[in-house]
């Protein structure tokens, strides 16, 4: 374990570049390059408001504003979630050629769609602007659920990159987990809607909740940090991140053979 | 002191026939009704024991099959035996397959950074000898282009460029000199004799005897995954061309 860590840290440029490369990578063959990451979110906002605050007629007039706190944060975590069952299996070539953390693959996969949320976000802070939202110090906060996501989200990068390599139709069903979950949790409605009685049992089982509310408390509604949401998401961050590094340490060896 | 000492070193293999998948869930279906169906075991590599000091240069003979890429892969990192000791001190760089770590679309200079940090440099030190890099590749009028409109000439001497000019302890190679055309296969065999001369240890895989015998000074022959014959004279290399049929 603590051989495992070092060779992680002896080799942090490593990491680093892979970041780069990827991201590098993934705007290269677009007219548009890293436009996209603007554009994105914008889109997806659009939909989702004609679909619920046009055709529906829910959700109020600050509805698009209220779509985009929830749906940029998710998207940054089901992007990841998705991506991770192939971060390991997808790169078996260098896998069986090059020593190096393979911890590694999936973690440059959930820090690269986290600094492409970092655009999204700025989309968010534009669209605050026309729906005079106080943007002020307290924006800072954001800060705490964004850390938070990201260890979270590498922690079930970490897990779910391993059961991919053995089972690879995992895929599928990872994408239909993903999208269930954008329903399930609190993005295109609001925490009040769940009964007052069910809100800790629901924030307990889906870890991405407590996040999203951070997120929309701090930009929407101008609120500090929430204590109780902040203690929630950091032991469900903590639990996650290690039940996932520990499932990865331990099947390393056993995964380098049977790939 | 031993830079490299492998006792008793053991890799075993499943063997399952079929895909694995459909292997993997009829075993989980039938397993309801009846005892799990056996994976046939088999190793790969089985009581290997070496010790290579600084200077020393390893030739590595034997068929198809023997185990030789699974013990260079041991050596190199890629694989953790299932039995036995590995101290490997020093960084091995393996030269398996040059330019395993590249994008295709990714300009050359930024493989080269992708690659170099894949060899375990940090960025810095790719700073250092990228421009040796390139010159060594003649690439300089297309280091900006990205990769996949390279020609697999251009590809093979950009990963060759990168993997000599890493500095390492130890050099693992399986087959090399095919890189490019023949003026830039003799460069590359004159930059090849100074890379092993600073490499502390130098593993080879060949089946070109010649070339065996002239760089080397142990010699290790591999029948089915364990150790026919190991030792510094040359004879063991002579012993297994004639054991081919």
């Amino acid at each position: 374990m603590i051989k495992n860590l070092s060779f992680c840290l002896k080799r942090k440029d490593l990491l680093k570049q892979l970041v780069i490369s990827k991201l590098i990578v993934s705007q290269k063959d677009f007219l548009l390059g890293y436009l996209w990451w603007v554009i994105d979110p914008l889109l997806l906002m659009v939909i989702y408001w004609f679909l619920i605050g046009v055709i529906f007629r829910r959700g109020g007039p600050d509805y698009p504003l209220f779509i985009l706190c929830g749906l940029v944060p998710f998207r940054g975590f089901s992007i990841s979630f998705s991506q991770s069952v192939a971060s390991i299996s997808e790169k078996i070539y260098l896998i069986s050629q090059i020593n190096f953390p393979r911890i590694f693959l999936p973690l440059t996969d959930v820090l690269t769609n986290h600094i492409k949320l970092l655009f999204g976000f700025l989309v968010i802070f534009i669209v605050a602007l026309f729906f005079n939202v106080r943007i002020g110090l307290h924006y800072f906060y954001l800060i705490v659920p964004f850390i938070s996501q990201i260890i979270m989200v590498s922690g079930i990068a970490m897990l779910f990159s391993v059961i991919g390599v053995y089972f690879r139709d995992i895929k599928n069903l990872v994408q239909f987990i993903a999208r269930s979950l954008l329903y399930l949790s609190p993005v295109l409605y609001s925490i009040e809607r769940i009964p007052v009685r069910y809100r800790d049992m629901y924030f307990l089982c889906n870890p991405i909740a407590p996040l999203l509310e951070s997120y929309r408390g701090i930009i929407m509604y101008g609120k500090q940090l929430d204590i109780s949401l902040v203690t929630i998401s950091s032991l469900q961050t903590l639990v996650i991140f290690f039940i996932g590094y520990f499932f990865f340490v331990s099947n390393e060896k056993r995964f380098l053979k049977y790939i | 002191m031993a830079v490299v000492e492998l006792r008793d070193v053991g890799v075993e293999f499943k063997k399952i026939s079929g895909s694995v998948r459909s292997q993997k869930v009829k075993r989980s279906l039938t397993s309801i009704f009846k005892k799990r169906t056996k994976v046939e075991r088999f190793w790969a590599l089985n009581n290997i024991s070496l010790t290579l000091y600084k200077g020393d240069t390893l030739g590595i003979v034997g068929k198809n099959g023997a185990g030789k890429s699974t013990l260079l892969k041991v050596l190199n990192g890629v694989l953790v035996p299932d039995k036995g000791y590995v101290n490997v001190r020093g960084n091995a760089s393996a030269l398996l397959n040059f330019g395993a770590g590249f994008h295709p679309n990714l300009s050359g200079r930024e493989n080269i950074y992708l690659n170099g940090v894949f060899f375990g440099l940090t960025r810095k030190e790719v700073d250092d000898i990228y421009d040796e890099i390139v010159s060594f590749a003649e690439l300089e009028d297309f280091i900006h282009t990205q990769l996949r409109y390279y020609s697999s000439g251009m590809r093979a001497r950009l990963g060759f460029s990168v993997a000599v000019h890493v500095k390492t302890d130890i050099l693992i190679i399986d087959e090399v000199y095919g890189t490019g055309d023949k003026d830039f296969r003799k460069k590359a065999e004159k930059k090849m004799e100074e890379f092993m001369r600073q490499a502390k240890i130098i593993i080879v895989v060949s089946h070109n005897m010649d070339l065996i015998t002239n760089l080397c000074n142990k010699f290790l022959w591999l029948e089915k995954g364990e150790t026919r014959e190991f030792g510094s004279s040359a004879d063991i290399v002579y012993a297994y061309a004639n054991s081919e049929p």
